[in-house]
């Protein structure tokens, strides 16, 4: 018998994006059916699910609370972006960026979401800038750890060093489990080969991939036996995964505000394809970790085109994956 | 190429109006964006190339011509919502097939490449045989 851990479960409603696109699924049945899993931690993604983004009226505000109450759920964190280049010809200053971030701060805090999720090319010194504003909105500031970056690597170290140099108990990361990608999503490569791929060449990159060939080599390598276009994507397909060792986390568990829990593929018998959680969580327990883990399912986009999408399934299957695992 | 491309077009798509001709379009992108991020439009009615001046864009209840968009950074274009393409003096008979081709080129502003830091350009395309039907007023 495991024992039962700290770590609570929620679901990015992201996760639902194919059904509620296609009007399946409303607002409140995402809510509905993360609840229904027993992952009570909702977060959200504003410019998806809330229509007038960045406005909230009091009548959103009255049913989104509503429906906590009814689904016996919580409101755990706000997906901002940083629209960069949404004027013609011209950046963000970093004024306006600024502004941009206290306006996410500000939507979070009244939806009661107490983290956001901070896109991962908002730079060190924005954060540092915001931190006094996350304070004042009571929202903590997490800078997402997406593949091909990890927790480790330069750009993370300066976000580290400003979380240090502040000691701003607002900022910190939100790691995503895809940096624990041990085998490319086989979704993805049965796609390409629907698109005309060829099989030998994406069994090479599957099993290099597997074995931690650098992907320069793999590039490389396919570039010598190919030149069809289709073939050289499934080789650069290996830039944008990776799989580093969980244990990284451990040297910064006390700034992981919040998890990704990123999943391509789960099985039947509610294993993911690609990515251990059983080798993460446990790193996660080790570590202490009492935050959410908020499934995230990205799939969809490499079946819609042979089958009907169930991503309702998918999450199911995840959260009876944690709830194993987590000795629920 | 987005992840929702197929569905920018759906059966009930096209309508024969007085003046010319309506496409009901969704995005293809998994969240909403300003006008302001879309890049191009292209359409093809049965071949004929529909140039974008042409075009006027409606939603959320207003219409705006192409070259408006480009500076339209707060009115969004919300995920759930269809947009309307006006097209202007193309005649279209009612309850004809006709074959659409609709390239829409999405500006996404928080994802910056190349040297000089350009939003990335998705852009979807997608061809469909449609029924031409009447718009009701």
């Amino acid at each position: 018998m495991r024992e039962k851990s700290s770590i609570k479960r929620g679901v990015s409603l992201y996760s639902f994006q194919e059904e509620y696109f296609l009007r399946k699924m409303s607002l409140e049945d995402c809510i509905a059916k993360a609840a229904s899993f027993g992952a009570k931690g909702i977060e959200i993604i504003g410019e998806q699910m809330v229509p007038g983004f960045p406005k909230l009226t009091d009548a959103f505000l009255e049913q989104w609370f509503g429906w906590m109450k009814k689904y016996d759920a919580v409101p755990v964190c706000h997906d901002m972006f940083l629209d960069f280049k949404k004027f013609k010809g011209k950046i963000l200053s970093k004024e306006e960026q600024l502004q941009s971030i206290i306006r996410d701060l500000q939507f979070a805090n009244k939806l009661g979401c107490k983290v956001i999720r901070v896109i991962v090319s908002t730079s060190p010194e924005l954060m540092e800038l915001a931190a006094p504003y996350a304070e004042k909105y009571d929202v903590k500031m997490g800078i997402e750890v997406h593949s091909p970056w990890h927790i480790d690597n330069a750009w993370m170290k300066k976000h580290y060093e400003t979380m240090e140099k502040t000691k701003s108990p607002y900022l910190g990361f939100i790691p995503d489990m895809g940096t624990y990608t041990k085998r490319l999503p086989r979704v993805l490569i049965e796609n390409l080969l629907r698109k005309g791929a060829d099989e030998k060449i994406a069994t090479y990159v599957t099993e290099a991939y597997e074995k931690g060939v650098l992907s320069e080599y793999i590039v490389g390598e396919v570039r010598s036996m190919t030149s069809k276009p289709i073939d050289l994507m499934v080789a650069e397909q290996t830039r944008f995964y990776s799989y580093t060792n969980p244990r990284q986390l451990l040297p910064y568990m006390d700034r992981i505000f919040h998890i990704h829990a990123k999943f391509y593929e789960m099985l039947e018998d509610e294993t993911e394809y690609s990515i251990p959680y059983e080798e993460v969580i446990e790193v996660l327990k080790l570590g202490g970790y009492n935050g959410y883990l908020s499934s995230e399912y990205e799939g969809n986009r490499h079946i819609q085109d042979v089958y009907e999408v169930d991503s309702v399934e998918q999450v199911r299957r995840q959260q009876a994956m944690f709830k194993k695992l987590l000795g629920e | 190429m987005g992840p929702l491309d197929k569905f920018m077009l759906s059966d009930h798509s096209l309508l024969v109006t007085d003046s010319g001709c309506d496409l009901i379009i969704r995005s293809h992108w998994y969240r909403s964006l300003p006008l302001s991020c879309i890049g191009n439009i292209g359409l093809k009615i049965n071949e004929k190339n529909i140039p974008s001046e042409n075009i006027s864009f409606e939603v959320n209840g207003k219409i705006f011509s192409f070259n408006e968009l480009g500076n339209l950074y707060q009115e969004w274009w919300f995920i759930l919502d269809s947009a309307i393409l006006h097209i202007e003096n193309n005649f279209l008979e009612e309850g004809k097939e006709y074959k659409v081709e609709l390239e829409l080129g999405l500006l996404i502003p928080y994802v910056l490449v190349g040297p000089d830091g350009q939003p990335m350009l998705s852009s979807s395309k997608l061809s469909k045989n449609l029924l031409s039907r009447r718009k009701k007023n």
